[in-house]
């Protein structure tokens, strides 16, 4: 099997699952939901409600 | 008989031509039976080592040789000295190619053939003496284990001639049959010399900068490459095979890493609860529900109880089911970790709808919702659901959390990311081919024609 003429691809292919293998560790997803960071301290953007935080978490 | 079994090549010898008187240079005196005078084209053969006798007139060159006659160089680890060229064409068309007879000392005769820029080193049974094992039917060749395909089928003329020979070239009319597997090329021809016995050659394309580094020439002297060579081989073919097995290789370690990974840190559901949810009161009116006279029903919000994430980051998925029957619910749901108060926001809306109508039942939409979070950091968490709907008979919502869930989703990107080039090669790879097939009769592709 001579893999010369593939280096390139194999280079690339070991970046891709070096990559997968951290992204799997550490439970990146690459199709995650859009979440929207620490709102329950500003709580502007919630569509249904227009009232402060509900609840007091601290 | 060329000379063959010397330790090097014979001195070149030169006499007078019977015709015309000019000097011709034989370099192989004692091997070469026919010779051409390219001054009067006349086809000598030598009947007595010292009686050169002129047969016929034959068809000049019309073109110089590119590698000259007497030119000595080194091909495929022998040496060879040029001693011939012809110019042939297939008969009944106007396609013509050129052809260098190369003597060695110790084997004999090979050839070096070129059409539009593609050259082939061709060699008979004395070089390869497992053709006489070769075999072939009208669509196929066999030869050392390799099935060749047949490319095209036609009968040689000679245009143009010079150089030397040991057997009468001119009384050669075969019918050749030629196959491939590149970058080889199996040559069959019928008729030589009057039998009928079929004789193999077989060939092996070869770079003109090999050649030309061969015979210590300039390789930009040579005719540039036109369309594709019968036996050109594919960059991409030729790699294919090891590029598929790589790749079938990265995608089995893309699921070995998932089974390990997942070995260590399995999959685990921290919550999993049917919640009751009701309706905030209006605080103006307590007999109306908050935001009835819009048509959207906003219930109470609620806490879950608290659950513990054990890993390190991981991916968490969040699903919230509701008996939403023809109608919709919206959940914003709110990750809170209870140890740093970060929280992560999320609105899903729920809806599901179904009938019947002209004879077919329908359904749309589906009664559970999936949030998919990333990276969430180990620690103690809860979860505040604020929803909304547009049905009030809505009496419980259903949350699931699982930790560390398997994210098919991140194998195929990585998948598709990894065959990409090898789809890219094998597209690349078949135009090639196509492209080849195109200059033969005998296409296994689908032609217009």
């Amino acid at each position: 099997m001579d893999i010369k003429p593939l280096k390139y691809y194999i280079g690339f292919m070991l970046v891709i699952l070096f990559y997968f293998g951290y992204a799997t560790w550490n439970g990146i997803t690459f199709w995650a939901d859009k979440a929207e960071k620490n709102t329950e301290y500003t709580n502007t953007n919630r569509g249904h409600f227009g009232s402060g935080a509900r609840f007091y978490h601290k | 008989m060329a000379t063959v079994k010397q330790l090097s090549f014979p001195e070149p010898e030169t006499f007078k031509c019977p015709n015309c008187h000019e000097s011709i240079t034989l370099f192989d005196p004692d091997g070469s039976e026919f010779c051409i005078c390219g001054s009067c084209n006349s086809f000598i053969r030598f009947v007595t080592a010292y009686t050169p006798k002129v047969q016929k007139n034959v068809p000049p060159v019309k073109a110089k040789p590119l590698i000259p006659l007497g030119a000595e160089g080194t091909l495929k680890d022998h040496k060879f000295r040029v001693i011939a060229y012809l110019e042939k064409k297939e008969k009944g068309t106007s396609y013509g190619w050129k052809e260098y007879l190369l003597y060695n000392y110790e084997k004999g005769y090979a050839t070096l053939s070129e059409f539009n820029g593609h050259w082939n080193f061709i060699v008979d049974k004395i070089w390869e003496p497992s053709l006489e094992k070769a075999y072939s039917d009208s669509g196929t060749a066999t030869h050392n284990n390799i099935e060749y395909r047949i490319f095209n089928k036609y009968t040689p003329v000679i245009t143009g001639l010079i150089g030397e020979f040991d057997w009468d070239v001119m009384e050669d009319h075969p019918r050749v049959n030629e196959y491939i597997a590149p970058p080889f090329i199996i040559s069959r021809e019928v008729g030589n010399s009057g039998s009928n016995k079929a004789q193999y050659f077989w060939g092996e394309y070869t770079e003109p900068e090999e050649i030309a580094e061969g015979f210590g020439l300039n390789a930009d002297s040579f005719p540039p490459k036109v369309e594709i060579g019968a036996n050109q081989p594919s960059r991409q073919g030729a790699s294919f095979d090891t590029l598929a097995k790589v790749s079938i290789l990265a995608a089995l370690a893309v699921l070995l890493v998932v089974f390990l990974f997942r070995a260590i840190r399995p999959e685990r559901e921290l919550l999993n609860s049917d919640f009751n949810i009701s309706f905030e009161r209006n605080s103006t009116d307590s007999t109306s529900y908050l935001g009835s006279s819009s048509g959207t029903y906003e219930y109470k919000p609620f806490l879950s109880s608290s659950f513990e994430q054990p890993y390190g980051k991981t991916t968490l998925e969040i699903e919230v089911r509701a008996n939403v029957d023809n109608s919709w619910m919206e959940a914003t749901v709110v990750l809170v970790n209870e140890g740093t108060n970060e929280t992560w926001e999320v609105t899903k809306g729920i809806e599901y709808y179904h009938g019947y109508e002209s004879g077919e039942s329908w359904s749309e939409g589906s009664k559970s919702q999936s949030i998919i979070l990333s990276k969430i950091p180990e620690g103690k968490y809860h979860l505040n659901i604020y929803p909304a709907s547009g049905d009030p008979t809505q009496t419980y919502l259903h949350i699931a959390v699982t930790a560390n869930v398997m994210m098919w989703r991140n194998i195929l990107l990585v998948w598709l990311l990894l065959s990409i080039y090898p789809i890219i090669s094998y597209i690349r790879w078949t135009s090639f081919e196509r492209k080849r097939w195109m200059s033969s009769d005998y296409s296994p592709y689908e032609t217009d024609n």
